[in-house]
């Protein structure tokens, strides 16, 4: 579904991202790991246009992403949570899920609409990451934890087709990091899932395949327990 | 810092008054007199102003206070130099404060403004203290029974100075050439219609102005207009300056040495009234500064010299002038006319002022009927080092009952 | 908080409301026939409470921090003026014309800041500028603008044979286009796009990656801003009579910003209503304390500033 092919990005004489090739499909969790400053992160933006490659092609269904903005990459179907939890602290659950199930093209014209009801839609969402409960309650009022959860109901709320978790347990304590773990075996069937994480264990037991990113290349691409007896791996991983 | 003054002013008028028993309902034949006043007190007319403001506490003093036998009301509003802000002040004083007259404002174009409300509207007497542009008197979109102006307009003013450009070479020892001048003012109505009159003016004698030098107001740097000044064909400059302008233009005039190269000849006082004579003694006795006036500090008359006595007396760091002359002289009328009709009714004062004859510090002075503009007596002259601190007015010209023709009849 | 504050909003926000609403309604339409002598004050409180509503699009909702309100209003009044004084054209041309302009300087000022997404500082400079340059634009070409003497003077026309140049016409005149486009705008931020604007202001980024395209959102509210402050300044030209300097002054900004942090940014009702009762209090205290109103004006500032940073709205609502 989504498929990168030498994808490069370089900062003046830092190559951040080293010829990166990356298949997500439908169906599938695809972890992606590496220390610190092996260019996950980097990667995660240049699918989603926030910074343009050097080289290499994005293309998602056949359509080429390399030059869209980000928000015309999120219509696409591509949808993305962030490593520092992104949300809006004045308004409730209930208004957050309103804005990412609405269209996000009829902005001013929807004063013309009657008062469009997406309460189904908003309960389904909510009960899928357990905030059912907390439709009406004050985003910054939320748990961190619960934050976690809104972060990603709104990539579920947008109909996407390519989900991108960045490191969606970071902060999280055991219970939160199981609910995560959770909410995204719930997932499986519907998406293709990329998800960029540190917690190994994490990655491991849901991955049905992972890539290992060091200084911005490719080590491998493998299931998880081929990746986690990889000596090149291992290596790696000893300093950390 | 200007509004907190007009406040303590303010409130040290209104205890004058409410120590008296005297509460009339104000305008239109009550017991009370009530004047009120559309000064600018901030903004780029501030200086003019204040001085105007000046004049009317002098004036205040000179009455004793009393119209009638009554302690009357002055009310200053503060028009922040701008039309509208006149409008609103001049409406807040009609319609909330029912005066019997208005004095001010001060600059042309805000005089207009609140010319055109009184005629529509507000409908009592209003006398104006230093407005000169032509438009207010000859416009017939602005000009009506209620307006009286004192102060000389730019065609009192433009005959006046070309002519004394014309005699200039009998009293200096450079050779000019009178024909053509430079004409210099600030970039609003004044300046820009004082422009157009000496023009005028100019051909009339066959002469022309070779060219112009408009400043926006509140410039402070003049060095480049200075320049262009200095590089002009004329001999002779000339044009009309407001204080602000002539607080400006004279001291760095005289540090680039123009007076040398140019005589600088201007109209309504500065450099020599008394404004620029306290405030800069030693820029103007700078050789080659010259102008024309209408008010002469040495004029031996009893109510020049109580006007004088009175003023030194005030709070001011400066010399008796014209511009608080004329808000004096607008408030003696006023009282006079009060007085001897011992009514206030608007058509009482308007035919009061039209027949009025009086002896003000600009010597004999009256309101011509048929347009409501006084001819006043002019001198030109310089002003050179006297026995004091203060230089003194040497009149090289005398110029009596100036007045133009009348263009809009009432 | 004590409960008798609690109980002050239950009050508020309760079936009270209902026939309070429709006694202020009725005050309203009244105002000439009970204070004939306030009808011009009252008409000027009605424009400027759109006027305040305007900005607080823009900077209270969108979150744009501009100071460059009163060019836009000086727009309005200026071109109403100069199409009536100048030009002999029609008053009711001056008011799309106005509208235009706006927005096309609207456009011209906000497009780089906003597609280059530079930060409210920056934001504030770039405004700061335009409105320093429209101000002494104004004074300084004296032949277009009248500079310090103003563009004036005229009377508003007959329309349908009633002369709009009396003060209770006139009233009735601004009170039917300030509902009109008082109501448009409530209408519009009540809709989504209030939602959007009001995500948007708290977390760019987020709404960007939910598909919404931002800029455009942005934009659109700042020319809309723009427009409707200019529409505001043609309505008050009519009723002056003459275009002043005053009207595209930093004062006149200040004076709205203040009645937005005292109303309550983002509520559009305290924007107007503390514009409409600071124009009442400024009225009062010219009798008794001439330059007391501005004294006033800056206590507030800094009083609501320190201590009531949602406004009295926010004061007066619970919180969400």
């Amino acid at each position: 579904m989504l498929s990168v092919e030498g994808l490069t990005k370089r900062f003046d004489s830092v190559v951040a991202v080293d010829d990166v090739d990356l298949e997500l499909r439908p169906g599938e969790i695809h972890g992606l790991i590496g220390p610190n400053g092996a260019g996950k992160t980097t990667t995660v933006n240049l699918i989603t246009g926030e910074l343009s490659p050097t080289e290499g092609t994005i293309e998602f269904e056949g359509e080429d992403l390399v030059g869209l903005s980000p928000s015309t990459i999120a219509r696409q179907g591509i949808g993305r949570s962030f490593q520092v939890v992104q949300y809006f602290p004045e308004m409730t659950v209930r208004k957050h899920l309103r804005l990412a199930v609405r269209d996000t093209t009829r902005t001013v014209r929807s004063v013309f609409d009657r008062d469009a009801d997406y309460s189904e839609e908003i309960r389904q969402v909510a009960e899928r990451v357990h905030l059912e409960d907390e439709l009406d309650t004050v985003a910054r009022n939320l748990s961190h934890g619960q934050k976690r959860f809104l972060d990603i109901a709104l990539v579920l709320a947008m109909d996407s087709k390519v989900i991108l978790f960045d490191e969606p347990a970071a902060g999280l304590n055991e219970s939160e990091t199981a609910e995560v773990r959770e909410i995204l075996e719930e997932l499986r069937g519907d998406y293709a899932i990329l998800i960029v994480e540190h917690d190994i264990d994490l990655v491991r037991a849901i991955s049905d395949r992972i890539t290992v990113l060091h200084n911005g290349s490719v080590l491998t691409t493998d299931t998880p327990e081929n990746v986690v007896q990889n000596p090149q791996v291992r290596e790696v991983y000893l300093g950390e | 810092m200007l509004q907190r003054r007009s406040f303590l002013k303010a409130a040290g008028v209104a205890g004058l008054t409410s120590a008296a028993g005297c509460l009339g309902g104000g305008g239109g034949g009550s017991d009370s007199v009530k004047i009120g006043a559309v000064m600018a007190l901030s903004g780029p007319f501030a200086r003019t102003g204040e001085e105007n403001e000046r004049g009317l506490r002098v004036a205040e003093e000179y009455l004793g206070g009393e119209i009638l036998d009554n302690e009357f009301e002055l009310i200053v509003e503060d028009n922040e130099s701008d039309p509208n802000t006149s409008i609103q002040a001049a409406r807040t004083l009609v319609e909330d404060e029912d005066v019997d007259a208005i004095i001010g404002p001060v600059s042309s174009g805000n005089s207009i403004a609140v010319m055109q409300y009184i005629k529509e509207e507000g409908q009592v007497p209003h006398l104006m203290t230093t407005a000169s542009s032509v438009d207010a008197r000859e416009n017939p979109e602005n000009c009506n029974e209620y307006g009286f102006f004192i102060w000389p307009s730019n065609r009192h003013l433009a005959p006046t100075g070309t002519q004394f450009i014309q005699e200039l070479p009998n009293h200096i020892d450079r050779d000019i050439d009178p024909s053509r001048v430079h004409y210099v003012s600030q970039d609003y109505a004044l300046g820009q219609n004082g422009l157009e009159l000496v023009e005028e003016a100019m051909s009339e004698v066959g002469g022309e102005v070779t060219g112009s030098t408009l400043v926006p107001l509140g410039e402070t740097d003049w060095s480049s207009y200075i320049s262009e000044i200095s590089n002009s064909e004329a001999d002779v400059v000339t044009g009309v300056l407001t204080w602000g302008a002539a607080a400006q233009l004279i001291p760095q005039a005289n540090s680039f040495g123009l007076p040398e190269e140019k005589v600088m000849m201007f109209n309504s006082g500065k450099p020599i009234g008394q404004f620029a004579a306290s405030t800069m003694p030693d820029e103007v006795t700078v050789d080659g500064w010259f102008g024309t006036h209408f008010y002469n500090p040495g004029l031996d008359t009893e109510v020049n010299n109580e006007f004088q006595s009175i003023y030194n007396e005030l709070d001011s760091s400066l010399l008796p002038n014209s511009t608080a002359g004329a808000s004096f002289e607008l408030m003696r009328a006023l009282a006079t006319v009060i007085e001897d009709s011992g009514s206030t009714a608007t058509d009482d004062i308007i035919s009061g002022l039209e027949g009025l004859e009086w002896d003000s510090v600009f010597g004999p002075v009256q309101f011509r009927e048929e347009d409501h503009q006084a001819a006043l007596n002019f001198f030109g002259g310089r002003r050179v080092a006297g026995d004091g601190d203060t230089p003194e007015v040497e009149v090289l010209a005398e110029y009596p009952d100036v007045i133009p023709d009348a263009r809009c009849s009432l | 908080m004590s409960d008798t504050m609690a109980d002050v909003r239950e009050y508020a926000r309760g079936t009270a409301r209902r026939p309070l609403l429709a006694l202020g309604v009725l005050l309203v339409l009244a105002v000439p026939f009970l204070a004939p002598s306030q009808a011009d004050l009252a008409t000027e409180a009605l424009i400027f409470g759109l006027f305040a509503i305007s900005v607080d699009v823009a900077l209270g909702y969108a979150g744009l921090l501009t100071l460059a309100p009163a060019a836009f209003f000086g727009v309005g009044s200026y071109t109403v003026a100069k199409f009536v004084v100048d030009y002999d054209l029609s008053f009711w041309l001056g008011f799309p014309a106005a509208v235009i302009l706006a927005v096309l300087l609207a456009v011209a000022v906000g497009y780089i800041p906003i597609k280059r997404r530079i930060g409210h500082v920056y934001f504030v400079l770039f405004t700061l500028a335009f409105g320093a340059i429209m101000h002494d634009f104004t004074f300084v070409t004296t032949w277009l603008t009248g500079g310090s003497d103003g563009l004036g003077f005229f009377s508003p026309p007959s329309v349908f044979g009633i002369d709009l140049g009396g003060q209770m016409e006139y009233y009735y005149f601004s009170l039917a286009l300030v509902a009109l486009v008082g109501f448009g705008i409530y209408r519009l931020i009540k809709s989504d796009y209030g939602d959007v604007l009001h995500a948007t202001r708290q977390n760019q980024l987020r709404m960007r990656y939910l598909g919404y395209d931002t800029d455009r959102e942005l934009m659109i509210a700042w020319v809309l801003s723009a427009a409707v402050s200019a529409f505001a300044g043609a309505i008050y030209v009519g009723s002056v009579g003459i275009a002043s300097p005053s009207d595209i002054s930093f004062a006149l900004t200040g004076d709205v910003i203040i009645w937005i942090i005292v109303g309550g940014t983002g509520t559009l009702l305290g924007p107007f209503a503390a514009a409409v009762g600071l124009l009442f209090t400024q009225e009062l205290l010219q009798n008794l304390w001439q330059g007391g109103y501005r004294l006033l004006l800056g206590l507030l500032f800094v009083v609501f500033v320190f201590t009531l940073p949602d406004g009295l709205m926010g004061f007066v609502r619970d919180d969400e």
